[in-house]
């Protein structure tokens, strides 16, 4: 008996795929799943999953967040800058006589180094922007990364950055763009000598 | 005094958001009140269980009440359980990428129910909890099971609730159904996501939709409607995960030794399936298939006993992937019997004679008996294992045809019959009557002449007697004892008169057959009489 608690259904065409080997899903324009019980009794029925916006494999990343109602969603966007960035302090050494041609007197320390990138989708409406207030209200978000070195796929956790979005507007109420920025959670490690 | 009442709960079965207030409030009194206005408790406990556990025990020592004893207001206490909930809740991220079937979450949402417990003061002031208090299992020392007044058990989610939706979390899911493209369960699946209608996915992207599931069922099936490009209509496709289950609750009946034992569950199994037999008692056969597990034999009484004896089975199918475990015990009894002790036989009834008769019976208690019809002066008497016929018929019950009883004694709850039937005779009552009296002699030398016949029926211990009305008390008696027939009564009271001599002169004492004729001086005579 399956258990009393909250689930997942696959709805993604990477989830997908293995279940329905046969559908081409290169061809697929939109999908819905409908989920049935032991009983032949429907379930539940999920929302239309559009393929097609944010779709460039090479500009597009895909955010993972943890929404209002304590569950995982995701959203796709368009990469649009990836920004690296360093931080450090400063520190003078009395140098020796005569000068050693290597030896330097002002180095650098606690350096912090991170990226920030920045997204963009214009696929979702005035109506969706409610949803969209979760996705920039989230405590908790990844960014689904694609997996190397032998490495599985997984999720990388990033931290949202605070940011101003315009939920409703007087002109060209039909386009909504949306702008994430984040960074990554874990700051790239450094060697001290 | 206990936990009196708990006045406001969430409902059974529903759902509540980990982050908003979910009270429970109860009303309770002093456990051991040291005086009789001493009703309100020291401290009042809520224990707090997830998912069956215990997780930890809220207290108040204030009610949210002005109590008074006087009026019969009870104190009141409330407890908020979010702040545990939120501290045992947590959002689960699903893998990136496949994922067989569906992804299961196993701490974004818990079964929930809390037991409130009252207390008061010992003899030496401490503070004494009412009922058990649950305890954690700590290093090689077992939990304690808590014990206490259980509310409802509902469920608590890992979810917030803005100001603007409906603070029944029942409600607003069943408002997002709303934006999903087609129909849903009514009260067994929700959504627990607010994303859009148009949802927008890449053709590499992991994606996982979150619902709340709380049916009883297995999910078995996915069905995917998929438009193609440049199509308008919807092609399908399915996919079924391989399922198992046992459908309800069980518990194996007691086996009775002797009798054939058959316990069915129903089941919904996919078949192929195998049947691992763990533990089981060697009487017992059990069987396995798509949709029943079947528990039969018969113990012998060589198997009775009063330790359980364990059932342990594991059904497994999906290529060895899905396990149904059956865990239960059987307690094997000895069969429920009865009988009658020896060979009862009903005696023969007297009229005017007291009668009684008691079965002895060796039967399982509790018993009762089919009322036969019988006469009206017969009754029956139940006793602990007895049943005593009695009553004392009268003349007119005497009868050639016999009384018949017919009897069934019934216990087991019906299972077990015993039948009695018998029949007896209800016989005449012995007498002595005066059939004539007559005056004879001259005019100064009268004399009475009496003459007595003893009835046809004589039984042992019934008293004969004659009562001289000159010589009041000193009355003629012969016992008749077994032997005894009319004509020996007869002489027998001839030859009792004889002893007595009575001091007057007797002019005539003789027994011929069953008659006596007495002749003595008038006007004294004697008078008849048979006692018991």
């Amino acid at each position: 008996m399956s258990n009393k608690t909250i689930y997942g259904l696959p709805d993604g065409p990477k989830n997908l795929k293995p279940l329905f080997p046969t559908v081409k899903w290169e061809e697929v324009e939109d999908y819905y799943l409908e989920l049935y019980d032991d009983n032949g009794t429907q379930l539940l029925t999920t929302p239309l999953n559009k393929i097609g916006c944010c779709n460039d494999e090479n500009k597009k990343i895909r955010i993972s967040f943890v929404n209002t109602l304590g569950t995982v969603d995701g959203i796709s966007l368009i990469k649009i800058e990836e920004e690296f960035e360093t931080k450090s302090d400063a520190y003078e050494k009395p140098l020796r006589y005569p000068l050693e041609k290597p030896i330097g007197g002002n180095y650098r320390y606690n350096i912090k180094a991170n990226s920030t990138y920045k997204g963009i989708s214009a696929c979702y409406k005035e109506e969706d922007m409610v949803w969209i207030k979760e996705l920039l209200s989230s405590p908790l978000a990844w960014l689904q990364w694609k997996g190397s070195e032998e490495q599985t796929d997984d999720h990388i956790p990033i931290v949202i950055s605070d940011a101003k979005l315009i939920t409703r507007k007087v002109e060209e109420r039909y386009v909504y763009e949306i702008q994430i920025a984040f960074k990554l959670s874990n700051e790239r490690s450094g060697i001290k000598n | 005094m206990p936990i009196v009442s708990i006045y406001k709960q969430p409902d059974a079965s529903s759902l509540n958001a980990a982050y908003r207030p979910i009270m429970l409030y109860c009303s309770a009194l002093h456990t051991l009140p040291v005086s009789a206005t001493a009703f309100v408790p020291p401290v009042v406990y809520c224990d707090i269980y997830f998912n069956g556990l215990f997780y930890k025990t809220l207290t108040k020592t204030q009610s949210s009440n002005n109590p008074d004893f006087a009026t019969g207001i009870t104190p009141t206490y409330e407890f908020d359980i979010q702040d545990a909930a939120q501290e045992y809740l947590r959002a689960e991220l699903p893998p990136n990428g496949g994922y067989l079937f569906i992804y299961e979450t196993f701490k974004s949402m818990t079964a929930a129910y809390c037991r409130f417990r009252s207390s008061g003061y010992n003899s030496s002031g401490f503070i004494v909890s009412e009922d058990t208090a649950p305890v954690q299992r700590t290093g090689s020392k077992p939990p304690v099971a808590g014990t206490g007044k259980q509310t409802n058990t509902f469920f608590i989610l890992n979810m917030a609730l803005q100001h603007e939706h409906n603070q029944n979390l029942n409600t607003h899911l069943k408002y997002i159904k709303d934006k999903t493209n087609g129909p849903w369960s009514m009260t067994d699946a929700y959504p627990a996501s607010h994303r859009p209608k148009l949802y927008y996915v890449g053709l590499s992207d992991s994606d996982y939709y979150p619902f709340v599931y709380k049916g009883d069922s297995e999910l078995k099936c996915i069905k995917l409607y998929y438009k193609t490009k440049g199509k308008t209509t919807y092609q399908t496709d399915q996919f079924c995960r391989c399922t198992g289950r046992i459908i309800g609750t069980y518990k194996l009946p007691d086996a009775i030794a002797t009798k054939p034992y058959l316990y069915e569950i129903t089941a919904k199994i996919d078949a192929p399936l195998s049947l691992v037999i763990n533990t089981k008692p060697a009487w017992m056969t059990i069987t396995a298939t798509t949709t029943k597990i079947s528990f039969s034999g018969t113990p012998a009484r060589a198997d009775i006993s009063p330790t359980p004896v364990n059932v342990n089975i594991t059904i497994v199918n999906c290529n060895d992937s899905n396990y149904i475990s059956f865990k239960d015990t059987v307690v094997i009894v000895k069969p429920c019997e009865g009988s009658i002790v020896g060979t009862p036989k009903l005696p023969t009834a007297y009229a005017g004679k007291p009668y009684l008769y008691i079965l002895n019976l060796l039967i399982d208690l509790p018993f009762s008996i089919t009322a036969p019809p019988l006469p009206p002066w017969l009754s029956i008497t139940i006793g602990p294992t007895t049943i005593a016929f009695s009553g004392t018929p009268t003349v007119a019950d005497i009868s050639a045809t016999p009384v018949k009883v017919d009897l069934e004694i019934i216990n087991c709850g019906g299972a077990n019959k015993i039948k009695f039937s018998d029949s007896f005779l209800v016989q005449g009552a012995p007498t002595l009557t005066l059939i004539s009296d007559t005056i004879t002699g001259g005019i100064f030398s009268r004399r009475r002449r009496q003459v007595f016949r003893v009835g046809p029926y004589v039984y042992t211990g019934y008293t004969y007697k004659l009562k001289p009305s000159f010589a009041p008390g000193n009355d003629t008696v012969v016992v008749a004892v077994a032997g005894d027939t009319p004509i020996t009564i007869a002489q027998k009271l001839v030859n009792a008169i004889r002893a007595k001599g009575y001091g007057t002169p007797i002019y005539t004492l003789i027994s011929s057959g069953t008659d006596i004729t007495t002749e003595i001086r008038y006007p004294s005579r004697f008078d008849p009489e048979v006692v018991y």
